[in-house]
Order: structure tokens, then sequence, then C-alpha cells
């Protein structure tokens, strides 16, 4: 019946300042992991601001000023025109020193051997142009061609430096834009894969918070429900509440279980007082109060149903003197004799005895004739007379009765008092006529005295 | 009575708010005029070139007014100094010293000096071989600064500009100049400079690459700030390439 206060218990407060606790420190762990993320991000995306891409810009930018000079020396090689090749050679070098200005040897060295040769390839033609100036009938056609053919060498030589030089700068382009690439998607799976343990966290925890809810709140309180309707009930077996997790549950249940203990306790006392209000303390035979009750519900019931109704008015004969001469406590003794008596007849068929009051009894029979009442009653009279009291002085006392006999069937009664009122001038004839004796009225209603064959 | 001072007051208020929006951007830019393809003084006497067009370039990009004077050499840092304009776009080299006196943005642009003088004459130019000769540079450059620190035992001759000093050459009072290779490329093209060349191999001297740059008062970190913003802006949306591709056959930057 009681709720047992050992083992884990939280009380409801607490675990709602935990929830929101957690809850907190959930936001600010997310807010602290996106913060990171996307200072991660941010990082990166400088980075590649103002790293990576102005790399890639000046890779591009290279290739382009590898492929102008390629054309540059292109254009020298086929010129064969002193100031073209001048000028041409002129943008050469300078082109060919702007490379230096980037922290890339290897570039700035193949750079600088594509102007080394484009200068040879003048001083070639320069050299051609002065013999041909000098003395073109001189010029042999073999050293001519010879010339002609180192500087293609050479110009094909720049045009492999140049090619590579381009190649090399487009694959660091793309290798670097693929890091790029790559790098960003790195970051965004983290980011995603973060955001799903993020969002799954919570899920979770409402599925654990439902449970809670549902177990440890919603079925406790349905629980102390019903111990309050088994105890609405008048159910006197005491329900069995399952200890609950919150501390306030435990509470309010074991208020609803003293409830129950204090209300079964009442309902008995209850019936206790009820008995006790119905009882003649003495006898312990019904009180006038209910006898009078029970006749009258008898009474209605007989008169309704046409069945029989008959009662006896028994009274011990000469009780004071019996009283006066052996004390009060041997007439009580005489009192509970004579309710034994009766209690053995309501033992044998259904009858109603009670102590009417004093020295006097009374017995309802429902569904019983007058005839079969007097028998009764006769029973009752000879039962009585053949009672041995003793006393503490080991001296016997012999009581007697008179019993008077109504029956609703004898007469015409408007109520049960009448009835009653028949019953008690019957008794009233038996004690006129010589006491010990049963007697009933005449059918007729009226006082006259008739006797009754025994 | 009423009426009329609500409609005074109405038409203040509007005057303000126009004014209030009236107040962009104002600003005095300076260059040389005298340092061709860069910046220089046209035949109508208007400032021409590389430097003034990508100035134009990025004061259009910061939505400002700009107005240009230009402002001989010597007395470009000074006059900025005294506030006489807002921003030089004068093919400035980065130096430390000069760091010390003005803001600097990034650079627009990078370049490299090289020396010009007769090819036939000069194959060597290391402070030995050019010892006892006249070299020009003009003066207050990051070349007459090299000039006098590493040759020595050569006579250095400091010009007001460019132009003086390729005048020089020209009429061999000097052996040798040391200029910008982008400047002197179009000293070497006319062609009443056939005679002349660059002298000596591509110089990797690390003092003689330069960048050129904005500069702006001393501490206004913002107006710098707004011109950095600018150069990437011009970078990006191509204007930086079609001004480049207007006055060099390459890139520059």
């Amino acid at each position: 019946m009681t709720a047992t206060t050992k083992g884990f218990q939280i009380s409801m407060a607490a675990a709602g300042r935990l929830l929101i606790g957690f809850v907190l420190l959930y936001a600010i762990i997310a807010a602290g992991f996106s913060i990171v993320f996307l200072r991660k991000i941010e990082n990166d995306a400088r980075y590649t601001q103002e790293q990576q891409l102005p790399l890639v810009m000046s890779q591009n930018r290279n290739a382009i000023k590898v492929e102008r000079l390629a054309s540059l020396a292109r254009s020298i090689y086929l010129a064969k025109d002193r100031e073209l090749e001048r000028q041409l050679q002129l943008q050469t070098h300078v082109l060919a020193q702007s490379f230096t200005l980037d922290e890339n040897n290897e570039l700035a060295k193949g750079v600088l051997d594509v102007g080394a040769s484009v200068k040879k390839i003048v001083a070639i033609r320069e050299q051609v142009r002065k013999m041909d100036s000098g003395a073109s009938a001189a010029m042999d056609p073999g050293i001519r061609a010879d010339l002609e053919k180192q500087a293609l060498e050479i110009y094909q030589n720049a045009m492999r430096i140049t090619d590579k030089l381009s190649q090399s700068m487009i694959s660091d382009a793309a290798v670097l834009a693929y890091g790029m690439s790559g790098d960003i998607q790195r970051t965004a799976r983290m980011i995603q894969i973060a955001w799903i343990i993020i969002l799954i966290l919570p899920v979770i925890t409402a599925v654990g918070a439902i449970y809670i809810v549902a177990r440890h709140i919603i079925s406790p309180i349905n629980s102390a429900i019903e111990g309050l309707q088994s105890i609405d009930r008048y159910e006197t077996r005491g329900f069995k509440l399952r200890r609950p997790l919150f501390r306030e549950l435990s509470t309010i249940y074991e208020a609803i279980e003293a409830y129950g203990r204090v209300s079964h306790d009442l309902l008995r006392t209850n019936s206790i007082l009820q008995a006790l209000s119905e009882e003649d303390g003495l006898t312990t035979l019904a009180n006038r109060r209910s006898f009078e009750k029970r006749l009258e519900d008898e009474f209605a019931k007989a008169m309704g149903g046409e069945t029989d109704l008959a009662i006896l008015m028994v009274d011990l004969d000469h009780f004071k003197s019996i009283n006066d001469q052996y004390g009060h406590q041997m007439g009580d003794t005489c009192l509970k004799m004579t309710a034994n008596v009766l209690r053995s007849v309501a033992a044998e068929r259904e009858c109603h005895a009670a102590r009417y009051g004093g020295e006097e009894f009374s017995v309802v029979f429902p569904g019983c004739s007058l005839q079969d009442a007097i028998a009764e009653a006769e029973k009752i009279r000879l039962s009585i007379s053949s009672l041995i009291i003793k006393t503490t002085h080991d001296e016997v006392i012999r009581i007697t009765a008179s019993v008077g006999v109504a029956s609703v069937r004898s007469a015409t009664f408007q109520g049960s008092a009448e009835l009653l009122e028949n019953a008690d001038r019957a008794l009233y004839l038996a004690k006129h006529s010589g006491r010990n004796i049963v007697k009933a009225l005449p059918s007729s209603g009226r006082t006259d005295l008739k006797s009754i064959p025994a | 009575m009423k009426t009329t001072s609500f409609a005074v007051v109405t038409i203040a208020v509007l005057t303000f708010a126009c004014v209030a929006t009236a107040d962009e951007l104002k600003l005095k830019i300076a260059t040389e005029g005298a340092y061709p393809p860069f910046n220089s003084i046209d035949a109508s006497g208007n400032l021409v070139g590389f430097d003034v067009d990508i100035a134009k370039a990025v004061c259009h990009e910061m939505k400002a007014t700009c107005s240009f004077i230009a402002v001989p050499w010597d007395d470009i840092i000074p006059r900025l100094e005294n506030n006489q304009y807002d921003l030089i776009v004068a093919s400035m080299s980065y130096t430390d010293a000069r760091a010390k006196r003005m803001e600097f943005s990034d650079s627009y642009y990078r370049s490299h000096s090289a020396f010009a003088g007769d090819p036939n004459r000069f194959k060597d130019i290391s402070p030995a071989a050019l010892k006892g000769l006249r070299i020009a540079a003009g003066s207050q450059t990051i070349q007459s600064e090299y000039l006098q620190k590493a040759y020595t035992e050569s006579t250095i001759v400091l010009t007001k500009d460019q132009p003086e000093a390729q005048k020089l050459l020209q009429a061999g009072e000097v052996d040798l100049v040391l200029a910008d290779s982008i400047d002197l490329l179009t000293f070497l093209q006319a062609p009443e400079s056939s005679k002349f060349d660059y002298v000596g191999d591509p110089v990797t001297n690390d003092f003689l690459k330069s960048s050129a740059h904005i500069t702006a008062h001393k501490g206004n970190h913002a107006l710098i700030a707004k011109v950095n913003e600018a150069i990437s802006q011009i970078r990006l949306n191509g204007t930086y390439d079609r001004i480049n591709n207007t006055y060099f056959p390459f890139s520059i930057y």
C-alpha cells in the first residue's frame, strides 16, 4: 500500500532543470561546432582567395606570357627584316625579364634560355645580312645554308622549351584547381556529417523524453487515478502503486495511499457505528429503533405482497422483583438468557428478535400465520420457563414470560403501529390472564378477552 | 504663414538631403607626366598613359570624382605631405624609406630595371667594368639610389626625369642609362634610338625588381583599403587587361 522510497528517484523540477541545461549545453556545443566549421570554411575561402586563386591566376598569366614569348620568337625567326627583328627582340627582352619577378626559377631559366636563343637567331641573321651586303658574290651557299640550319635548330629548341613551359603551367593550374575543389568537397562532407549528427541527437532525445513522460509521468498518474477510483468503489483490498521515478509523484502517491487508508478505516468505523446504533448493548439483539424500522418494512412488504406477518411481544413476569431480590446484575443475566432463547428461535426460522425495552422483547415473523406464531410463542414461553439461572450464591432463579401475538390477517391495520398496539393489547390480556401464557386478540379486533386454545 | 514656414523647412530638409547624397568622394591625384608610356602630357596638354588610365579606372570603381595634376618627380612626395592632393599614381616603386612617409596600396604592376646603351661598346655591366663611366638615372628613383650604392666608381648623373636621361644618352653625354625596362622599351623602340639596346643579360638583382603602387597620406588606411578593393575589382572585371593591352604587348601585372 505504501510507495517504497528506496532506490533512484529524482524530482520533476530537477529533471526539468537538467533537461533545460542539457538543451542549452547542446545548443552551445552545436553553435560551437558550427562556428568552428564556418570559420574553417571562411579560412579555406580566404586561403583560396588570397593564396590559391592568385597562384592560379599567375599560372594562367604566365602561360599566356609564355605563349606570347613563343609567338615573338616565331615572328623573329620569320621576320628577316633588321628593324622588325630589333623591335621584337626588345619586346622579348622585357617579356623574358618580367618572368624573373615571379619566384619560379624553372620558369625564369627556361624563359631566359628562349631570350638567349632569340638573341642568337638575330645575331645569325645579322651575320647573313652582313655577308649579303659585304660581298654578295663571295657568299658561299654552303655557309649560308649552315647558318640557316643553325638558326632553325635554335628556333626549334626555343619552341620546345616554350611548349614544355606552357604545358607545365597549364597542368600546374589544373592541379591547383583540382586541389581547391577537393578541399571544398572535403569540408562540405565534414559539415554534412556534423549536421546529420547535430540533427539526429535532438530526435533521439525527443523520443527518449516522450518515452520518459509516458512511462514515468502519464502511467503513474493513471495508476493513481485507478487507485482513487478503487477507493471510490469502497474496495477494501488495498491498491498497489509502483514506485514512481519522480519525487513529486511519489508525494501524490503517498497522499492517495493515506487517503485510501483513512477512507478504509472510516468505512469500518461506519459499519461498526451502524451496527452499534441498531443493537441493544446488553443482549446484542436488535434494539427497539431497528425493530420498529424492520417491522415497518415487513409490514409494507406484507401489505403489498398480501403475505402474512405475525409479531410477538414477550414480557418477563415479575421482573422488577427479580431485580429487587437478586440485584440488577442478575436481572441483566435473565435478560441475556431470554435473548439467547429468542436467538435460538431465529436460528430455526426466519424471524427478527429485538429487545423492545426494559424486560420486553419483540419478534417479527414474516410470512407467518397467526396459528404458527402462536405455536412459536408457546415454544418460547416454554423455553423461558424452563430456564435455570444460577446466582453467585448457587440459588436458582426461575422466570416466566407472557406473550402477546398479533397477525396482519387478524384485523385491518392502517400501519405497523396499529399491529404493534394489537400485540401489546394481547400481551396485556396475557398479563391479566395470570401471566406465563400466550394470548392473541380475537380476529374482530375487539378487546374482549378470549382464550385461545393451546 | 504656417504653410510657408512648413514649405521652407521642407525645402531646406530636401536640399540638405540632396547635398548629403551628392557628397561623393572627390579626389585629387598627382602624377609625374614625364614617364611615358606610364604617364606623360600629350600634344593637347592632357595627362595620358597607363598610370592615368589605371587611376581613372580605380576612381570609377570607387565612384569617386577625380582630378589630375602633373607634379615634377622631386616634388611629388613633399607636396603629398603638404596635402596638395590625395593620391599619387605615378609608377611609385615601394621602398622602405618611402613607406615611412606614405601609405602604399597593393602593387598594380611589376617591373624590372635595365641598362640601356650602345650594345657594341658594353657587354659587361658589373660595377668594375663600368668604372669611370657616366651613368644617368632619374633623381630620387630606385635606380639612382642603387647606382649611388653599387656603382661608386662611376659618375652618376641625376636627371629630373626619364626623358632628360634619355636625351643625355642620345647626345652622348652619358654612356649608359639605368631605368625601368618597360619605360626604356618605348625609348628604344623609337627610330632615333636605333643604335641603343638593352645592355647586359637580364639582371636578376632583387633590388632592381620593382613593383608600382598607388600612395596616399601616411595613415590614410581607409582610402588605401578602398584603392586596394578597386584594384582587385579592375583586375577581375577585365578593365586592367584592357588598359594593359593598349600600352603593352604582354601583361605587366
